[in-house]
């Protein structure tokens, strides 16, 4: 299954650190551009993720992304690399020993324009010491999981979509969720923001989502693959067909600490997910694909879902029949073409805070300090 | 990696099973997970401070591919008290990438000389779980992990398996005399070793009854075919009944279990009874 795929390139999941640190092996990539120092795209965003984050040279961002680097998260849009720089100080000044563990990184090189895509999913451990856009300190320790999709080019990312699971770090700091999509919602976007948005939701939108996607052991491609389970599970809601995608005993994480194994769990969670916004469409943005061991596949999944809310809990009633969009990536670790392991990250709490300023309703806080 | 597992709670010998953690291994323990050494170093500070440097008195082993599994209990010979512990880990023979380790905390707190709710106060907090409702039947065509979907094994052992995973997931209860020898050594956490399968079949009636709309989903597997020993990660997520409210619980469970002539003659049924209360809000007694 996996032969197809240059198995020689950095894999991270059974690496000390000190080996992803100090790569031994020869240059596998051609790299046109990057610092000769870096074996592959894998080796490149591991080692710089840890002397920007870890090492704490928030400056090295300067010589890591371009001075105009469009990062689109669900929270807002960053364009120049100052912003980058002073969101991650502000980050590290919240949560100061904050260590990134780096899980995977799923990549693809681009023919067409010589970039390299990359798909970094990462954990964190942090104490939160700092206020933060949660609110006050909460001086406890919490763990995310962000999935960071960067297009990496001569030595520098240029683009980038961020996701990060903030509704499960909140429920370890004890921040309820709805109260900090109100902090969130005050927040003003940037008109880029504005209209990124209003142009991804209106494009997803127009998904044709009756159209029947299926695939057979013949045919069957990671490209196939992929959109069947966008179309089959999310457009057309074919709850029984998750067999055809997942392997009966399937991990599987989605944000906010929903964790569920094996098809009647996971089906009850994407029920419970999809029943506020009955008229999901999803669209799959981006498909990297890598081979894992010589039986087991992992893609990396950018994909967006838009449709119409409808609150699924009485706080939020107002909110019915406003947008719903939702940027997300998946890592899934497929296996004898079911997905045996599956990783969702997005950002719940600017799901909310979204919904929130966009219908001008003010919410009242539960806690105090939120 | 077993003996370094045992030398951690006998020896307290840190370094050398910190050679076999790489920086994104993952220790769960009471239901919390660590990630990196500073959060693992510190679950294993705790766990040497409450019951390291005993003695080693029971011991299985089961040695698989990908995954592993250990059960040991340390006895304090002074006090005549011992507290049980299972770890199913996935691994390369070099690292662990993934541990659970399930304590039998109801036995350590007697260990301890300690009340349920002092030790519950002890535990780290366990992850945040968000419980989506499913649908919890076992409809015609619907599909149910078994054993054999998980993990290759001889035929004779797939078959006791199956019967195994029946009683829990499908309650056939009548399973329990053809597959348990007479004589079969069965310890529950919390409830203690006993003699006979009698006492597992009534905790299993008594958890679900406790539990409505019950589930049983098989995670993880692995069989040592030299030993004839299998480990069994799963849980159950069900409607736990306390003081007229309801409420959604998950219940990680670690089964160890060895058969001598296709019967299983021996069975730990490893739970982490008050890191659940700690998780869920319940109070102890569980069941």
């Amino acid at each position: 299954m996996t032969s197809k795929f240059n198995n020689k390139i950095t894999k991270v999941h059974w690496q000390p650190l000190t080996k992803l640190l100090e790569p031994s092996g020869k240059k596998q990539q051609t790299l046109h551009g990057f610092d000769d120092e870096f074996i592959d795209i894998v080796d490149y965003i591991i080692r710089i993720t840890h002397r920007i984050w870890e090492q704490k040279n928030v400056g090295l961002c300067y010589q890591y992304y371009s001075d105009i680097c469009p990062v689109f998260t669900l929270g807002g849009y960053f364009e120049c690399v100052e912003q980058v720089v002073q969101g991650t100080l502000k980050t590290i000044a919240a949560f100061p020993d904050r260590s990134l563990i780096g899980e995977n990184v799923i990549w693809k090189e681009e023919e067409e324009d010589k970039t390299y895509y990359s798909s970094h999913l990462i954990t964190s451990i942090m104490t939160n010491t700092g206020n933060s856009d949660f609110g006050l300190a909460t001086n406890k320790t919490g763990r995310v999981t962000t999935i960071a999709d960067c297009v990496c080019f001569e030595n520098k990312i240029i683009k980038e979509w961020l996701v990060r699971d903030n509704s499960f770090l909140i429920a370890q700091l004890g921040i309820d969720l709805i109260d900090a999509a109100i902090q969130f919602a005050k927040i003003i976007p940037n008109d880029t923001f504005n209209s990124w948005y209003s142009d991804e939701f209106d494009r997803v939108r127009q998904t044709e989502h009756r159209i029947p996607l299926t695939f057979t052991d013949k045919n069957w491609t990671v490209e196939n693959f992929v959109h069947s389970w966008a179309q089959t599970i999310f457009n057309q809601k074919q709850f029984s067909t998750l067999t055809d995608f997942y392997h009966v005993a399937a991990a599987h994480q989605w944000p906010g600490g929903r964790k569920s194994t094996g098809l009647a769990q996971i089906s009850g969670t994407l029920i419970q997910w999809l029943a506020q916004c009955p008229d999901a469409k999803m669209t799959i943005d981006h498909i990297g694909v890598v081979g894992f061991d010589k039986d087991t596949i992992d893609i990396a999944l950018r994909w967006s879902v838009a449709g119409t809310y409808s609150p699924h809990v009485e706080r939020l009633a107002t909110l019915k029949g406003n947008n719903f969009f939702v940027l997300g990536c998946s890592h899934l670790r497929v296996r004898d073409q079911k997905i045996i392991k599956e990783v969702t990250v997005f950002d719940e709490i600017s799901l909310y805070a979204n919904i929130i300023r966009d219908s001008g309703v003010s919410l009242p806080l539960l806690q105090k300090g939120a | 990696m077993f003996n370094n597992l045992i030398e951690l709670y006998t020896r307290g010998d840190i370094a050398q099973l910190s050679s076999n953690i790489l920086h994104s291994s993952s220790w769960k323990q009471h239901d919390f997970t660590a990630y990196g050494n500073m959060q693992i170093e510190k679950l294993w500070l705790k766990s040497l401070e409450q019951f390291g440097f005993f003695t080693l008195s029971k011991k299985q082993t089961v040695q698989g591919k990908e995954f592993s599994a250990l059960y040991f209990e340390l006895k304090n010979d002074e006090a005549n008290q011992s507290v049980s512990i299972t770890f199913f880990l996935e691994h390369n023979n070099i690292y662990i990438k993934r541990l659970h380790c399930i304590v039998d905390t109801v036995r350590l707190a007697q260990l301890l000389n300690l009340t349920p709710e002092q030790v519950i106060a002890e535990l780290p907090s366990p992850d945040p779980l968000f419980l989506s409702q499913f649908d919890h039947q076992m409809h015609p065509q619907s599909y149910h992990a078994r054993p054999s979907d998980i993990c290759d094994m001889p035929k004779d052992i797939d078959q006791v398996i199956t019967q195994w995973w029946s009683i829990w997931q499908e309650k056939h209860l009548a399973s329990f005399e053809k597959i348990y020898h007479t004589d079969a050594q069965v310890n529950i956490a919390g409830f203690g070793s006993n003699q006979g399968y009698q006492a597992l079949r009534q905790f299993q009636l008594k958890l679900h009854n406790r539990m409505n709309r019950n589930y049983c989903q098989l995670e993880q597997l692995c069989v040592d075919e030299q030993q004839n020993t299998i480990a069994i990660q799963w849980h159950i997520d069900g409607d736990y009944l306390e003081n007229d409210t309801i409420k959604r619980i998950r219940l990680p469970i670690t089964s160890i279990i060895r058969l001598e002539n296709n019967l299983i003659v021996d069975e730990q049924l490893q739970v982490d009874w008050l890191a659940l209360c700690k998780g869920f809000n319940l109070s102890y007694p569980f069941v």
